[in-house]
């Protein structure tokens, strides 16, 4: 049964709504950072200027002000996003999926840091706790009142889109009635050392909230571990998996993935070619949150009227060749 | 679930050495096998024990993968290959679609505490920014063309994964899963227990009415998962099958587990519905039981709740005594503890517990040196900091 999209959350530094998302990966201009200092004290780690994307001030989110402030930013995004995705709605059984490959890592290196320069025992016991990939995933489950399954997903690009295909799972299986999947990154002098050189490091959050009934569906097609000479063959078995042949394709593919990914593209043929939005260059490096991006600027092509698609295929790929593959489908026919 | 997937093999990386072997003969010995810690500076620190992997396993683990900066990367790959030719499946032509579903807590992240020295960090590296990397080995020694998950949920990971794998093959995605869960000794987590005042300074004594903490630990365990039709159609010999596996989220507390074991309750109550058990089936328990003074007594109670009744005691044992906490690993461990249970008719003691907490007389907390007897139905729960909490139910191969 395929996933249907309830509701969404936007906290990026492109975009606070779908539309907005949309409209910059349609446009296709590649992010510009905004240079910043970062330092790592008490490390070898050169004190470095990088251009990076920050995003808006998290708003309160759902009159929750008091508590979030006490959270890591990256866990406040997180919360902001889900507020607006699950609006109102106080539905039954609601999983939470998140990825983020950054979520504690600079509360990581705090605690590692202040391990080595202060006494035994002083590393503050608030930090700890948050230094591991799952805040942002807890964060949300507790601010909420989330009790379905928790899950937090981490990895390269495609684990934003791995996040999909888990939360489609455990609705198929009926472990739950609605599903929070959603994605989340900061920016932190730990981070920037495995940037990729050609994207923007991004912070942001987003999150779909999943169901049985809505007008966009997100449906799983395929994934898998890719060498090179595989691609062709991934990208035409989805594509004839496809429902509705693609009118967009929804890119988040590691560096060395974009050239093979748009010949791959090419070779397929079809009008799809002629809009490929590689979502990492325009949109920002969220880390393992960027696969998810790509799905949300897809359900936007597909959700909001005036872009007026029905179809888009979205591929995210991590650097190691880890391949996730989803059909995002509105109601309407093209 | 439809059809039960089996489960072909298990391997196991931990303080006792390398091998699901020595991990299962240090459990029914009931010797610990935490003790001072070596690998990093803990002379000022207030308790200084811990689980490492003694130099012999790890000069020997250089014999069977190839080096990596994370050490998890290497344990979690020497538990899969061990796993693998227990299924009596080639690493480097599986014959079938394999899939990765790894559980972890801090993954490649200690690559950067182990820089600690003199009060300088010494960062050589920048493994800890791509958690990718945890899979790096694995996929050196293994030909994996399937899905590549890394799973984070805190201490609830090695479940996670194994959940995640069994979905997988009852999905039809993938015919053989490699499942597990793989942390190393961190100074990082060793700091952040420290600060919480959650340490041991001895051992960890789990169910024990005056138990004072946990000790971080390291290692791997790794189960591999197949389609019951993909077991018999190579003539291969189950060792297992998963009956059932449930999530719940505690949607409390960063740190503390909610005080009435909800998750506990919810996840053993819905695994059993979900395989068609009752709980006078469930012939032991593999606790969770990581020595904490908040958690131990409310997983007694919940346990007690979900499985007792009609005076019924579940038999309960934590091998986290034994080996220590290995956080990421740990669920996967038990998953491995719980299938030789389930092989070897054997349901290990609680070795380091002295006098039982009184929070725990709802349930059959199991003396050394075990009890040997009918296991036809092991539950294995797991929770940790988030509130994530995942129950697996494993049953006999012929069940």
């Amino acid at each position: 049964m395929p996933s249907a999209v309830v509701g969404a959350g936007v906290r990026l530094p492109t975009a606070l709504s779908l539309a907005e998302l949309y409209t910059c990966v349609s446009l296709g201009r590649p992010l510009q950072g905004r240079p910043e200092g970062f330092w790592a004290p008490f490390t070898d780690l050169d004190t470095i200027e990088a251009p990076v994307a920050r995003c808006p001030e998290a708003p309160e989110a759902g009159g929750r002000a008091t508590r979030l402030r006490r959270l890591p930013r990256e866990s406040r995004l997180a919360a902001a996003a889900a507020a607006e995705a699950l609006a109102d709605r106080a539905p039954n059984v609601v999983g939470t999926v998140w990825a983020s490959s950054t979520a504690g890592l600079a509360e990581y290196g705090q605690v590692c840091t202040d391990a080595a320069t202060l006494e035994p025992g002083l590393v503050s016991p608030l930090t700890g706790p948050q230094s591991a990939y799952n805040g942002p995933a807890a964060a949300v489950s507790i601010q909420f009142g989330l009790t379905g399954p928790q899950l937090t997903l981490t990895g390269g690009y495609e684990a934003g889109a791995t996040a999909l295909v888990e939360a489609a799972r455990m609705l198929d299986e009926g472990r739950c009635d609605h599903v929070l999947v959603g994605g989340s990154a900061t920016v932190s002098r730990w981070r920037l050392v495995g940037a990729e050189r050609d994207t923007v490091p991004a912070e942001g959050a987003l999150c779909l909230l999943l169901g049985r009934h809505g007008t966009v569906t997100a449906n799983p097609l395929r994934r898998g571990r890719l060498r090179e000479p595989a691609l062709r063959r991934f990208v035409a078995g989805c594509l004839a998996e496809m429902t509705r042949p693609p009118q967009a394709v929804a890119l988040s593919t590691a560096a060395r993935w974009r050239a093979p990914v748009r010949r791959a593209l090419r070779a397929a043929g079809g009008a799809a070619m002629q809009a490929a939005w590689p979502v990492e260059r325009t949109a920002g490096d969220l880390g393992a949150a960027t696969g998810l991006q790509a799905i949300l600027a897809a359900v936007a092509g597909c959700g909001w009227p005036a872009a007026g698609l029905s179809s888009v295929l979205v591929l995210a790929i991590g650097d190691a060749g880890d391949a996730v593959a989803v059909e995002v489908l509105s109601k309407k026919e093209p | 679930m439809a059809e039960a997937p089996v489960v072909a093999g298990v391997g196991a990386v931990c303080p006792a050495g390398l091998g699901a072997g020595a991990f299962w003969q240090a459990v029914t010995a009931g010797r610990p096998v935490t003790g001072p810690v070596g690998r990093f500076d803990v002379s000022g620190y207030p308790t200084g024990n811990a689980g490492e992997l003694p130099a012999a396993a790890l000069s020997e683990l250089d014999g069977l993968v190839p080096w990596h900066a994370s050490l998890a990367a290497r344990y979690l790959a020497a538990a899969a290959l061990e796993a693998l030719r227990d299924a009596g499946v080639d690493p480097r032509r599986p014959g079938s679609r394999i899939g990765v579903f790894a559980g972890t807590v801090m993954g490649v992240r200690p690559v950067l505490d182990r820089g600690i020295l003199r009060g300088k960090l010494l960062a050589a590296g920048c493994e800890w920014a791509d958690p990718g990397r945890l899979l790096d080995v694995l996929h050196e020694v293994v030909a994996v063309d399937g899905p590549s998950v890394i799973t984070a949920p805190g201490c609830a990971a090695g479940n996670s994964a194994i959940a995640l794998g069994a979905s997988a093959i009852a999905a039809g995605e993938v015919d053989l899963a490699v499942c597990g869960g793989a942390d190393e000794l961190s100074h990082e987590v060793f700091a952040m227990f420290t600060s919480l005042r959650g340490l041991s300074p001895d051992l960890v004594r789990p169910f024990d009415a005056a138990r004072q903490g946990t000790l971080p630990s390291e290692g791997a365990g790794v189960v591999v998962l197949e389609h019951p039709a993909s077991a018999a159609a190579r003539g291969a010999r189950p060792l297992a099958r998963v009956l059932s596996h449930s999530s719940y989220a505690d949607a409390y507390h960063m740190t503390q587990p909610r005080a009435d074991g909800a998750g506990i309750v919810a996840t053993v109550t819905a695994c059993l519905k979900l395989a068609g058990r009752s709980a006078a089936d469930v012939d032991w328990v593999c606790a969770h039981g990581s020595g904490t003074q908040a958690s131990d007594g409310i997983e007694g109670a919940a346990l007690a709740m979900a499985l007792g009744g009609g005076g019924r005691r579940p038999p309960v044992s934590s091998v986290k005594g034994v080996v220590g906490h290995v956080e990421g690993a740990a669920a996967a461990l038990e998953a491995v503890a719980a299938v030789r249970a389930l092989t070897h008719q054997f349901i290990p003691g609680n070795p380091t517990m002295r006098r039982p907490d009184a929070c725990c007389a709802g349930i059959d907390l199991v003396d050394v040196p075990g009890r040997p007897g009918q296991v036809g139905v092991v539950a294995s729960p797991s929770f940790g900091f988030g509130g994530a909490v995942c129950t697996v139910l494993f049953g006999h191969a012929d069940a």
